[in-house]
């Protein structure tokens, strides 16, 4: 069992990416599969994006065990007004500052459940919390 | 593939160069002398580069080789043009290269544009995902070694002078005799082709020479005799920045040079970050193959020529279909199961912990963590770090 965290900061675009990296990083050292690796990396990168354009800021959660490679995203605010919607592929919020750095083309929700074995969301204007999970097969 | 790049220990001045400069870390110094991953290493050149004294090289076949055959065939790089500032030098060349004791040289410009134009017609079919190309060796090898993830990425198809070697082979299928079939090599990674060629077991190249090698004897008995050569225009932009100027490329194609520019592209690629790129050309050397070590000239006066090849150059393309099956050379996955990577992965990261982190290779590793695994394999113990080993000894 391991067990890392990161802290994401709000509009951090500088360091956008970085913790992506670090978790591909330590994957790789692990020598978790190629396929299941890629899905990963996508899914990850995407919710720290996510994270950093939308979110006050908050903190990335892993979790590996034998069978299961666990994230959570948890930040504090300001959430997501409709997550039916959010899950919409096109549909997006992302301020015009984001859109000017090429993110914002709202593929960013949709693409994380595609690639996830397990996805779970829930928001409030407390903040809002993702859960995805990925099978290890042995 | 295996790595060609041999040591000579007399010559080593245990500098540490060598293994600071190794972008995968395959270098290491065990007892006094430079020990090199064979498994790792990517032939970048990186490290023969760096080295003060020549103690690591890349050596190719000698011309003694043509002896042993009764046909022997040259095939000359594209590249090669690149060091030619005309038509008529670049037909000199060949007719110079021929005199060596070849019944043919071919140019392998042909087959270089029959890469370019399969390659396109490939990417036009899969779309759903990049495709990275494959005729930079160094490339293919960083992929397998550093970004499995995008193995499957790679463009199914042989290099364009194995393609070629093949071709050449079926025309001597009746032949009674023995033919040796020679390839010039611009950079150091095309040499091992001939023993350890990507994607096919078995090499239809006999040798590989060093086109640096040929030079004093090219130089001592250039002809003004001429060999007809047809440059082939999808050839010369293969083996440069040339497929900028393709409209049909243009769209959805990055060029990245260099082992940094690469690299940046494949972790962007990783993340599936690359938007509105599809087809990502990737050369270790710089401007692609005209950049290669080998070469007399340098990538920039090469880039220079070969735009004005380019301008002239009408010659067809070869004829070749041999996309790949989808099998890859499989990333060496162990078998160990989860439960045991993730205790090795823990020991490694609670001895990391002791060491300092600085990476200063001093113990003869390239990393702390290659010295971490070191010691949890008990291979090494602490006290060779020369940092925290001696403040132990003080305490």
């Amino acid at each position: 069992m391991i067990e890392m965290n990161y802290v994401i900061h709000r509009e951090d675009y500088a360091n956008a990416g970085k913790v992506s990296s670090q978790i591909k990083q330590l994957l790789k050292q692990i020598g978790i599969q190629s396929d299941l690796l890629r899905r990963i990396a996508v899914a990850c990168y995407e919710a720290e994006i996510n994270m950093i354009i939308h979110s006050y800021g908050g903190k990335i959660s892993l979790n590996i065990n034998d069978s299961e490679i666990k994230f959570s995203f948890v930040d504090i605010g300001p959430g997501i007004p409709d997550v039916q919607k959010a899950l919409q592929p096109g549909w997006s919020t992302a301020s015009e500052k984001a859109r000017e750095f090429g993110f914002g083309a709202g593929m960013g929700l949709p693409n994380i459940k595609r690639m996830a074995d397990e996805f779970e969301l829930s928001s409030s204007e407390s903040g809002t919390n993702l859960t995805i999970a990925f099978k290890v097969s042995v | 593939m295996s790595s060609v790049v041999s040591y000579t220990l007399a010559k080593c001045q245990k500098c540490l160069k060598c293994l600071r400069v190794c972008p995968v870390e395959a270098i290491s110094i065990k007892d006094e002398r430079v020990r090199i991953n064979k498994g790792r290493c990517i032939n970048c050149g990186r490290c023969i580069d760096a080295c003060v004294n020549q103690g690591l090289q890349a050596k190719g076949s000698t011309l003694d080789d043509l002896d042993n055959y009764d046909i022997r065939i040259a095939l000359i790089p594209t590249s090669l043009y690149g060091d030619c500032d005309d038509q008529k030098q670049i037909e000199e060349l060949f007719a110079t290269i021929k005199k060596f004791g070849f019944e043919r040289v071919v140019d392998l410009s042909a087959y270089d544009g029959a890469v370019y134009e399969e390659t396109y017609e490939y990417a036009s079919k899969h779309t759903d995902d990049y495709i990275i190309s494959s005729f930079c060796p160094v490339i293919n090898r960083l992929i397998e070694v550093k970004y499995p993830m995008l193995l499957n990425n790679l463009m199914p198809l042989d290099l364009s002078a194995e393609l070629a070697a093949q071709d050449i082979r079926s025309q001597y299928a009746n032949f009674d005799g023995s033919v040796g079939i020679f390839l010039l090599c611009e950079c150091m990674s095309k040499l091992p082709l001939a023993k350890y060629p990507y994607g096919e077991s078995n090499s239809a190249i006999d040798h590989a020479l060093a086109v640096v090698d040929l030079f004093p004897l090219i130089s001592r008995s250039f002809s003004d005799e001429r060999e007809q050569v047809d440059c082939c225009p999808e050839g010369i932009r293969m083996v440069t920045s040339g497929i900028f100027s393709d409209e049909r490329y243009r769209p959805f194609t990055i060029v990245a040079d260099g082992l940094e520019k690469v690299q940046l592209a494949l972790d962007l690629a990783e993340f599936g970050q690359l938007k509105g790129v599809h087809y990502l050309h990737l050369s270790n050397c710089i401007n692609g193959c005209i950049g290669g070590n080998l070469l007399w000239g340098n990538p920039f006066e090469g880039n220079i020529h070969m735009r004005q090849h380019l301008e002239n150059a009408k010659g067809p393309t070869a004829e070749v279909h041999r996309i790949l099956s989808a099998e890859q050379p499989a990333a060496t996955q162990q078998a160990i199961s989860m439960q045991e990577r993730l205790a090795e992965f823990a020991r490694v990261n609670a001895q990391l912990e002791q060491l300092p982190g600085y990476d200063c290779g001093a113990c003869g590793f390239a990393s702390c963590r290659i010295m971490a695994e070191e010691i949890v394999a008990g291979r090494q113990t602490l006290n060779h770090c020369r940092i925290r080993g001696q403040s132990e000894d003080e305490s």
